[in-house]
C-alpha cells in the first residue's frame, strides 16, 4: 500500500515535466475488482478480490539525435496470477542505427519489452489492452514476468515500400525467474529455475491500401532447474519453442484479431531422474471488437488451448500430482464478453465475463492443485477503473 | 499554390470515400491543410508519407532534421476528419500506435494541442514541426505542405 501511494504521488509530480522537449513522462493507475470462483486463478478461496492493481510511470530522455534512454517502473498486484510488487518493467539505451525517410533501424540495450506479439509490448498497461485478462492460451499470466521481456538486446527495423509497411524485430536475452513464478510452474519446490536464453523474431506486414495486418513470430527459450538439497524434484532442462501467426483487421466499426500458436515443450528430468517429455501444445484466439461509439467498445472472444495436440482430451497427462490427474487439466477453452467505456479523456472503465472449460493454464502448470481446481467449468468476472496521462 | 493543395485534397477525400465507405460522410464540411515550420525544406509529400509522419514511423525529414508532430485531441472532429480522409486510418488506430510507442518505450507520442490557433502558433515556433488545421484559418509563420496523390 505504501508503494502504491508512493507511485501515485510520483505520478502526480510527473505531470509537471510531461511536456519537456527532451524528457517525456507518461503513467497509468488502475484498480479493479475480480473474482474467479471455483479456481485458484486469482486466489485460493475463489472470493471477490481487490487484487487487480496496476500502476506505472515511464520516462524517456533524448540524449542526442541518435541516443535515448527509456524506462518504466510498475507496481502490480494480481493475486495468484503473477508476483505482486514493484519492478522495473523496461529500462534500455536506444541507439538509432539508421534513421531516414525510408528506414528506421535501432538497437536497444538493457531490459526490453517483448515486442513480438500483438499485445505483448503493453500487456501490463490497462488502457492499451482489449480486456483486463488477456487470452491465457498465449498470454499465460502464470509465467507473465518471463515472457514480458528480457535483459539483453533488441534489434528493431521499420520500413515502407510500394507493397506496404514492414516491422522486423529480433531480440535475445534472459530474465530472472521469481520464486512465485517458479512455484507457478513446478509447485512447492526448493531449487532454482533459470531462464538461460531467450531468442525471438517477429515480422509484421501491413499491405498498402488495406485494413489488414499479418504477422509471424518465433520463440526459442531454454530453462534449467538446479535442485536444492531437500527437494521433491531433480536437476533438469526445459526447451520451449513457439511458432505463432497473427491477423488483424481494423475497420471503422469492427476490429477482428487472431493469434494462433504451436508450442513444443521438451522436458528432461526435473519431475524425476530419467523423465523425458516432448509435447506440442496448440492454442489461439479469435477476437472481435465492435465500436459502438468512439467511447464505447464491446468485445467477444473465443480462446482455446490444448496442452498436447495428440491428446486434446487430456486422457494421458503426465504431471506431478497425487493419483490420477483429471483430463480437464489437458485443455482450457474460454469464451469472453467485455465492455470498455472511455467516459472522459484519459479515463476508462472496463468490465468482462469469462466462461472457462478446463484448467490447463492454472498454476502450478506441472503440479496441478487438484484440491482447489476441482471443477471442469468455472467462471471469472472483472471490473477495472483506469486513468492515464 | 493553395488552390492546388485543396484540389489535391479533394482527390484524397474521394479515395477515402471509396476506401472507407460511409466513414467519410461527415468529412466534407471543410478543407484541411497540412502545415509545417518554415525550417522544413520539404514543400510536398504524398499521403503515405504524411501517414508515416503522423504515425511516428518517420521521425526525420529528408535533410535529417527531427520531425515534431502536433495533433488535436482524439475527440476533435477535425482530428477525425484528418485521420480518415488524409491519413487513411481511423483515430483509434492512431491512438493505439501512439500508446504502444509511449508505454513500451519504443518512441514518443505526438504533442497534443487544444485548438487550431494553438496548433498554428506551436507549429510556427517549433523547428521541424508539422500539424494540420482547417483552411478557414489565417495562416502566419507556417508553410503549407502540398499533398501529392502518390
Amino acid at each position: 500500500m505504501v508503494r502504491l501511494a508512493s507511485l501515485v504521488f510520483l505520478s502526480s509530480l510527473s505531470v509537471s515535466v510531461y511536456s519537456s522537449e527532451h524528457l517525456k513522462v507518461h503513467g497509468f493507475l488502475a484498480q479493479g475488482v475480480i473474482q474467479a470462483a471455483d479456481s485458484n486463478f486469482v486466489n485460493d478461496d475463489g472470493d471477490v478480490s481487490l487484487e487487480l492493481t496496476e500502476v506505472g510511470i515511464n520516462a524517456a530522455y533524448r540524449l542526442n539525435s541518435s541516443l535515448r534512454v527509456a524506462g518504466q517502473g510498475v507496481y502490480v498486484n494480481g493475486g495468484n496470477r503473477y508476483p505482486e510488487g514493484a519492478s522495473i518493467d523496461y529500462l534500455f539505451l536506444d541507439w538509432q542505427v539508421v534513421n531516414n525517410c525510408d528506414w528506421n533501424v535501432k538497437a536497444q540495450f538493457g531490459r526490453n519489452k517483448n515486442y513480438h506479439w500483438l499485445y505483448s509490448a503493453t500487456r501490463d498497461v490497462p488502457h492499451t489492452r482489449p480486456s483486463i485478462v488477456l487470452p491465457q492460451s498465449l498470454y499465460l499470466d502464470a509465467f507473465r514476468d518471463v515472457v514480458i521481456g528480457v535483459d539483453g538486446l533488441a534489434l528493431l527495423g521499420r520500413t515502407s515500400n510500394h507493397l506496404g509497411e514492414w516491422d522486423i524485430n529480433l531480440s535475445y536475452g534472459r530474465s530472472k525467474i521469481s520464486d512465485q513464478e517458479k512455484r507457478n510452474l513446478l509447485g512447492d519446490v526448493q531449487g532454482r529455475l533459470n531462464h538461460d536464453s531467450d531468442t525471438q523474431f517477429s515480422l509484421y506486414f501491413r499491405p498498402s491500401i488495406s485494413q489488414w495486418q499479418w504477422g509471424i513470430s518465433l520463440l526459442d527459450a531454454n530453462f534449467s532447474y538446479d535442485s536444492a538439497e531437500l527437494d521433491r524434484v531433480v536437476d533438469g532442462e526445459v526447451i520451449s519453442q513457439r511458432l505463432m501467426v497473427s491477423a488483424l483487421y481494423q475497420g471503422e466499426k469492427w476490429e477482428i484479431s487472431s493469434e494462433i500458436m504451436r508450442e513444443r515443450g521438451r522436458i528432461q528430468n526435473i519431475l524425476f531422474t530419467g523423465f523425458a517429455n516432448d509435447l506440442t501444445a496448440e492454442g489461439g484466439y479469435v477476437q472481435a471488437r465492435y465500436f459502438v461509439s468512439p467511447s464505447l467498445t464491446l468485445l467477444s472472444r473465443l480462446d482455446v488451448y490444448d496442452r498436447d495436440r495428440k491428446d486434446r482430451r487430456g486422457n494421458n497427462i503426465e504431471l506431478i500430482g497425487p493419483g490420477v490427474i483429471p483430463n480437464y487439466f489437458g485443455f482450457m477453452d474460454t469464451g469472453t464478453l467485455g465492455i470498455t467505456w472511455r467516459f472522459a479523456s484519459e479515463w476508462q472503465v472496463q468490465g468482462e465475463f469469462h466462461r472457462v472449460k478446463g484448467t490447463a493454464r492454472l498454476a502450478p502448470i506441472f503440479a496441478p492443485n487438484l484440491a482447489v481446481n476441482n471443477q471442469k467449468y468455472w467462471n471469472m468476472w472483472a471490473l477495472q477503473l483506469t486513468s492515464w496521462f | 499554390m493553395f488552390k492546388l493543395v485543396c484540389c489535391r485534397f479533394l482527390f484524397i477525400q474521394i479515395t477515402g470515400l471509396l476506401f472507407f465507405g460511409s466513414a467519410t460522410c461527415l468529412a466534407y464540411a471543410e478543407e484541411i491543410v497540412v502545415i509545417t515550420h518554415p525550417s522544413v525544406s520539404s514543400t510536398s509529400a504524398n499521403a503515405l508519407q504524411i501517414t508515416r509522419l503522423f504515425s511516428m514511423r518517420q521521425t526525420v525529414w529528408q535533410n535529417e532534421q527531427p520531425v515534431v508532430v502536433f495533433v488535436l485531441p482524439n475527440d476533435s472532429p477535425l482530428h477525425r476528419q484528418f485521420s480518415i480522409n488524409v491519413l487513411g486510418v481511423f483515430p483509434y488506430q492512431l491512438d493505439r500506435i501512439w500508446n504502444k510507442l509511449a508505454f513500451s518505450g519504443l518512441g514518443e507520442k505526438p504533442i497534443q494541442v487544444n485548438s487550431e490557433q494553438e496548433m498554428i502558433k506551436r507549429v510556427g515556433t517549433t523547428p521541424g514541426a508539422i500539424g494540420y488545421v482547417s483552411s478557414v484559418n489565417v495562416l502566419s509563420n507556417v508553410n503549407v505542405l502540398a499533398v501529392r496523390e502518390q
